[in-house]
């Protein structure tokens, strides 16, 4: 009866959004459960690692059918804010030389107030989340694209140099905030020539 | 078995059981239904658009936002394809149109949303481009995942009640906003935000968090070339601060769930813990901790819009009614 359908309709959404919240709030504490993550895996007996394991497996089975809006919205329920913080840290250097040249000459160091070519692009927190090296999958994906686009822009801006190198540092947390100790090694080094960029 | 065979005992157990998860989800459905006036939520649309507004034009004045976007070679972009797959996506060419284009959609729409102007449809380009700049550049920070939830959920609210171009067009045309407007927007994000704070609490696997790492983390990230705004090393005499930030952080994150007791029991209730938690003000101390952490944050290190596009949220914790005294 039409009559009777608008107060029907009316009391039913207020249902189904109280059902569709508890589902979003049901499947956000199944995503973000504090289940171990590898590396604490690692330190586990064995027989609290196959506990750990199998409800990573559940956890996965049950997160199954919400895939594609996770993947949509690139979100996760486990939220890792500074999860590590000691330990090896980076730093990068920014060179570049032209082709005759056998030297390096630094253009941009982080937190060195005498190279500071492009300091503030690279500080902006967007392009420093793609060259700074994550604890767990080291290098970005999206690192040589950045070092490309960087040796570009270093081209265009000054016509003498014919290569850039751009790599990290490798350094310590020095303990009670002493600072930074480089180790003088470095990692993702990479470099590119004028003719790689501008083909 | 049927329902014949069993003895009134437990067919009237069996009733009870029903009539009170029934009665449970009736105020399971009541509580979402609740309304209230659009005070929290409209200051903090117009603080995470306008937050979302300044993020976009701090990229332009960086030179990377259209650079951020494209692929290369003449960006640092993924090449992602958009969603939906027929809308541009920012390509390998000698244009940056596309990204250009991206860009514009999240500075409008993010300055529509803060303004609460034509506040559906912008919210609704907001979280498209949002998404969009994600698959793009998929390196952002907490915050960019946070707004990705933030941001729709905001967008199905009535956010644009108050403080809004659509309250004040419709006040001028005689069709003004609703005086109060569904709460559930409010509850779910102060949710998130709590949750948010737990987990990063339970996911910290660094003993540097922890007492017996001696409280270090603080103290460490201030000494990552990357992120620390002062020189490592040069606030050495700070360090049992940073300490006692650490351990502060830790206490205020792991509490989160607290505060769902202490927002519940915030005017009445709760027994003993509820008198005690209102006597002692501890949601207005767990809230100014907060505050005065993420200040802290963007005093000591260089994390860009983190710490604001939090704080942004903050105005949810409070109830509209706290707002009129």
């Amino acid at each position: 009866m039409p009559v009777a359908s608008r107060p029907l309709r009316r009391a039913a959404w207020p249902t189904l959004r109280a059902v569709l919240i508890a589902t979003a709030i049901g499947v956000g504490l199944v995503d973000g459960a504090p289940i171990p993550t590898a590396r604490v895996m690692a330190t586990l007996p064995p027989t609290l690692r196959d506990v750990a394991t199998r409800l990573q497996d559940l956890q996965t089975l049950l997160l199954v059918p919400w895939r594609p809006l996770k993947e949509l919205f690139m979100v996760s329920q486990r939220w890792s804010v500074f999860s590590t913080t000691g330990g090896i840290r980076y730093r990068m250097w920014v060179e570049a030389r032209p082709g005759s040249e056998p030297t390096w000459t630094l253009l941009y160091r982080a937190q060195d107030s005498e190279h500071t070519f492009f300091g503030d692009t690279l500080g902006y927190r967007r392009v420093r989340n793609v060259y700074n090296p994550s604890r767990s999958v080291g290098a970005k994906s999206t690192y040589p694209a950045f070092v490309s686009w960087l040796a570009r822009e270093i081209f265009e801006h000054q016509s003498r140099f014919d290569e850039v190198r751009v790599g990290m540092e490798r350094g310590r947390t020095l303990p009670r905030g002493e600072g930074f100790a480089p180790l003088g090694e470095f990692d993702y080094v990479l470099v590119r020539r004028r003719s790689e960029v501008f083909p | 078995m049927s329902a014949g065979a069993l003895s009134s005992a437990t067919r009237h157990a069996r009733e009870s059981v029903a009539v009170r998860w029934s009665a449970a989800f009736a105020r399971w459905v009541a509580f979402w239904d609740r309304r209230e006036p659009a005070t929290s939520l409209a200051l903090t649309r117009i603080l995470v658009g306008a937050l979302l507004f300044l993020d976009m034009l701090l990229a332009r004045q960086k030179g990377a936002a259209h650079a951020l976007l494209t692929p290369p070679p003449f960006g640092m972009g993924t090449g992602a394809p958009s969603f939906p797959g027929f809308l541009p996506a920012p390509a390998a060419v000698g244009t940056d149109v596309a990204a250009l284009l991206w860009w514009a959609v999240v500075l409008v729409a993010a300055l529509m949303f803060s303004c609460g102007m034509f506040y559906k449809a912008a919210g609704l380009f907001l979280t498209l481009a949002l998404i969009n700049c994600a698959r793009f550049d998929p390196n952002g920070d907490a915050i960019d995942s946070l707004y990705r939830v933030v941001v729709p959920i905001l967008t199905l609210s009535r956010a644009n009640a108050r403080f809004s171009m659509d309250a004040w067009i419709g006040q001028k045309i005689g069709r003004p906003p609703p005086a109060l407007v569904p709460a559930w927007p409010r509850y779910l994000i102060v949710l998130q935000l709590l949750w948010m704070y737990f987990s990063a609490a339970h996911c910290r696997d660094d003993a540097a968090w922890w007492p017996h790492g001696g409280f270090s983390a603080i103290g460490n990230v201030m000494g990552d070339p990357h992120f620390a705004r002062f020189p490592p090393g040069s606030l050495v005499d700070l360090y049992p601060l940073t300490q006692l930030g650490t351990a502060v952080s830790m206490t205020f994150e792991l509490s989160a769930p607290l505060m769902v007791l202490l927002t519940w029991f915030r005017t009445e209730g709760g027994g003993s813990f509820g008198a005690i938690a209102r006597k002692w003000r501890i949601r207005w101390v767990w809230l100014v901790t907060g505050v005065v952490l993420h200040l802290g944050i963007a005093l000591t290190m260089t994390l860009g819009m983190f710490p604001y596009g939090v704080l942004a949220l903050y105005p949810l914790f409070l109830h509209p009614a706290e707002y009129e005294r």
